[in-house]
C-alpha cells in the first residue's frame, strides 16, 4: 500500500466528518440520508473519530446526563406474531411457554428493584398484538399504584394500539409509549409476516397524537444491509420520537434469526455513532443485545452517543448487573437523571 | 440444578452444554421440560408445570457461594 493510498482516504473522512460536525454543531440540522451514507462507508480505522464526533454532539444536543429504565416482560410468551428474531412467538418451535398476566405485586416487586438502581422510568411490556379491553384495563390500573409505590415515570409495550386505546393510555398517565420499527420498511417484510411496517408506523403516530412520549426502536444484526440502516434512520427521524432503544441480535433458540451471529463490537459501535449523528437530540439507550455484542467494548457506547440505559435484565434474557453499569456510569462521571426530548 | 436433564437443552445427561451467558435456565432438571421463565430487573424465577418445582436466581447465585462440602 502507497502512503498516497493510506492518506486520501483519512483526507476524504476528515472531510465527511467536518461536514456532519458543522450540520449537527454549527448549524444545529439533522443530516440526510446521503451524509449519513458517507459516514456508514468510512473504514473501520475512522471509527474512533465517528464515535467522539457523535460524543460531542450527544454533549451538545442533550448535556452529559444518563437516564436509566428498568423493564418487565407482564405477559410473557405466547404472541400470536411472528416477528422472526423473537422467543416469545407462539409461532415457532423451541420458543418460550406462555405465561399468564403478572400478580400486581409481583409488578411492583419489579418497579421497585427498578427504583432501588436509581432509575427514573419503568417499562411494563406484553407479547401480543395488540391489548384487549381486559389487557388495557389492568394496565391503566397498574399505572397509578407503580407511580405511587415508587415515583418512578411508567411507560408501557403493548404493542399494536387503536386510537381510542391510545387516548386512554395517555389520560391514564403513561408517561412513555414503546412500539420499536424494529428496522427499515423494506427490509420488514424478511422479519415479520403477520403485521406490517406501517400498522406499526401507525401506531407510533397514535402515540404522539395523543400526547404520550414516543420510544420507538430498532434491533440491528437481522441481516439488514448498510442502506436497509439508513432508510431506517430517516423513517426514525420523520417520526421524531422521544427516544429510540438500540438493540442488538441476540439470536435466540427456536427463532428463524437463532443462525445469525451477533454484529462485531467494531460495527455496533458504528451504528451507535451513527445512531446519534442522524437523531442528535433522541434518547438513545443501550438495550438487548448490548452484552453479548459489545463484550468489554460497553463503556465505549456510552462515549459513542448512548446517553441511557436498560439496566438489569431485560424481558426473557438476562444482563449484567445493576452495580457494574452504574460503576461504569461513575468512572466516566456521567450524572443519572430523567430526560426528555430536546429535538 | 443436579438433576438428570440438561437445564439449557433439555436433554437427559447431556454432559455437553455449557451455561450461556446471560441466560435463565430453560429446562427442568428434574424431568427436561420447558420451564415457564419469569425475568424480573435483578432476578429471574422457574417453575416447571410438571413437577411443580420452583427456582430463583437468589438460590443459584447461593449454590454457587456455597458449593457443597464447601
Amino acid at each position: 500500500m502507497t502512503a498516497a493510498a493510506t492518506t486520501r482516504p483519512t483526507g476524504e473522512a476528515r472531510s465527511r466528518l467536518r461536514a456532519a460536525e458543522v450540520a449537527l454543531i454549527d448549524e444545529r440540522r439533522l443530516l440526510e440520508a446521503d451524509e449519513l451514507r458517507a459516514l456508514a462507508a468510512l473504514d473501520d480505522e475512522q471509527v474512533p473519530a465517528l464515535t467522539a464526533l457523535a460524543h460531542a454532539v450527544r454533549l451538545e444536543w442533550c448535556g452529559p446526563t444518563v437516564e436509566i429504565e428498568g423493564i418487565l416482560s407482564v405477559k410473557t410468551g405466547g404472541c400470536p406474531e411472528d416477528c422472526h428474531f423473537c422467543s416469545q412467538s407462539a409461532r415457532f418451535s423451541e420458543t418460550l411457554p406462555a405465561a399468564p398476566f403478572l400478580d400486581v405485586d409481583e409488578v411492583l416487586a419489579a418497579a421497585r428493584e427498578t427504583a432501588d438502581t436509581g432509575a427514573s422510568e419503568f417499562c411494563m411490556v406484553l407479547a401480543i398484538r395488540g391489548p384487549d379491553e381486559r389487557t388495557l384495563q389492568r394496565l391503566i390500573s397498574l399505572v397509578p399504584l407503580i407511580e405511587a409505590e415508587t415515583g418512578l415515570n411508567v411507560a408501557v409495550s403493548a404493542g399494536i394500539l387503536t386510537d381510542d386505546q391510545a387516548g386512554r393510555l395517555a389520560d391514564g398517565g403513561v408517561h412513555r409509549y414503546n412500539h420499536n420499527l424494529e428496522t427499515a420498511r423494506s427490509f420488514f417484510p424478511q422479519i415479520a409476516t403477520t403485521h406490517t411496517w406501517d400498522e406499526r408506523y401507525e401506531t407510533c403516530l397514535l402515540v404522539r397524537r395523543h400526547g404520550m412520549e414516543l420510544c420507538c426502536g430498532a434491533l440491528l444484526g437481522m441481516g439488514e444491509t448498510v442502506e436497509h440502516r439508513v432508510e431506517l434512520l430517516g423513517q426514525l427521524q420523520s417520526l421524531d420520537p422521544t427516544e429510540v432503544p438500540l438493540n442488538f441480535l441476540n439470536p435466540r433458540p427456536g427463532t428463524p434469526l437463532q443462525i445469525r451471529r451477533p454484529l462485531r463490537p467494531l460495527e455496533a459501535l458504528r451504528w451507535i455513532a451513527l445512531f446519534r449523528l442522524a437523531l442528535p437530540g433522541v434518547i438513545l439507550r443501550y438495550a438487548g443485545g448490548r452484552e453479548i455484542t459489545l463484550r468489554e467494548f460497553q463503556a465505549m457506547g456510552m462515549t459513542a452517543g448512548i446517553n441511557a440505559l436498560i439496566v438489569g435484565n431485560y424481558l426473557t434474557t438476562l444482563g449484567r448487573s445493576p452495580d457494574e453499569d452504574l460503576r461504569m456510569l461513575d468512572d466516566l462521571q456521567m450524572p443519572i437523571g430523567a430526560l426528555s426530548g430536546v429535538i | 440444578m443436579s438433576g438428570a436433564f440438561c437445564p439449557w437443552c433439555g436433554t437427559r445427561d447431556c454432559g455437553d452444554c455449557r451455561r450461556p451467558a446471560y441466560e435463565a435456565p430453560r429446562h427442568c432438571d428434574g424431568c427436561g421440560r420447558r420451564l415457564r421463565v419469569t425475568v424480573h430487573p435483578t432476578g429471574w424465577e422457574t417453575r416447571c408445570r410438571r413437577c411443580g418445582t420452583v427456582s430463583t436466581s437468589a438460590e443459584a447465585r447461593e449454590a454457587v457461594r456455597l458449593p457443597e462440602g464447601g
